[in-house]
């Protein structure tokens, strides 16, 4: 029987690890992502939370 | 043996960090919607808004005093002239807080511009996108010197 690489299994292992990776995080991202309309409702409410704050109101050193 | 096991650690960091940002919702500035852009821009702005306000207080006062003062100068209660300002600041300091002023002087049109495009249905330009971006780096670069 040939003896297998050891390289190569470890390779292969790893690339099994970076598949499963990349498939729990798009299932992931799918779960937990916004719809666009959903994230375009969301801004103005987001925009009122954090006014822009003016560079006058940074005192004179 | 010791390689195989730091590529499988290295792997399994990558696989947790991923999984991380996905369950976070955390995306990429380049992936953003432009209102979400808008929205970190803003936010970036802020930010740095806060911490050359902060470098300017005195650091006697308590973070509870620092925040109240914020408040009442935003809500326009307290001047900036009533602000009790950091007695110890060195003229190097100084300088670079005025320079971060002037710097989001320079930034607070563009973000404002920004906004009002997205909010009108248009696409800012690459070129207005890109000024601020390199705005708030400049800004957050100077913040390291206080």
């Amino acid at each position: 029987m040939k003896e297998e690489n050891p390289v190569a299994l470890a390779i292969l292992s790893l690339s099994e690890v970076a598949k499963m990776g990349l498939m729990i995080y798009f299932t992931l991202s799918q779960q937990s992502g916004k719809t666009e309309e959903q994230i375009k409702a969301e801004i103005p409410i987001e925009w009122a939370k954090f006014q822009l704050r003016k560079p006058e109101t940074i005192p004179e050193v | 043996m010791k390689k195989k096991l730091l590529l499988g650690v290295v792997c399994l960091g990558i696989l947790a960090f991923l999984v991380g940002c996905a369950g976070l919702g955390l995306k990429a500035y380049s992936q953003m919607m432009l209102e979400e852009k808008s929205l970190f821009l803003l936010k970036q702005y802020n930010k740095v808004w806060d911490n050359t306000f902060s470098q300017t207080l005195d650091p006697s006062l308590t973070a509870i005093q620092k925040d109240e003062i914020k408040a009442k100068v935003l809500a326009g209660v307290m001047t900036i002239a009533e602000v009790p300002i950091n007695p110890n600041l060195t003229p190097e300091q100084r300088k670079i807080i005025n320079a971060k002023k002037d710097g989001l002087a320079r930034l607070y049109p563009l973000v404002v511009a920004f906004k009002t495009v997205v909010d009108g249905g248009g696409t800012p330009s690459a070129e207005t996108e890109q000024k601020i971006l390199d705005l708030i780096d400049q800004l957050t670069a100077l913040g390291m010197g206080v």
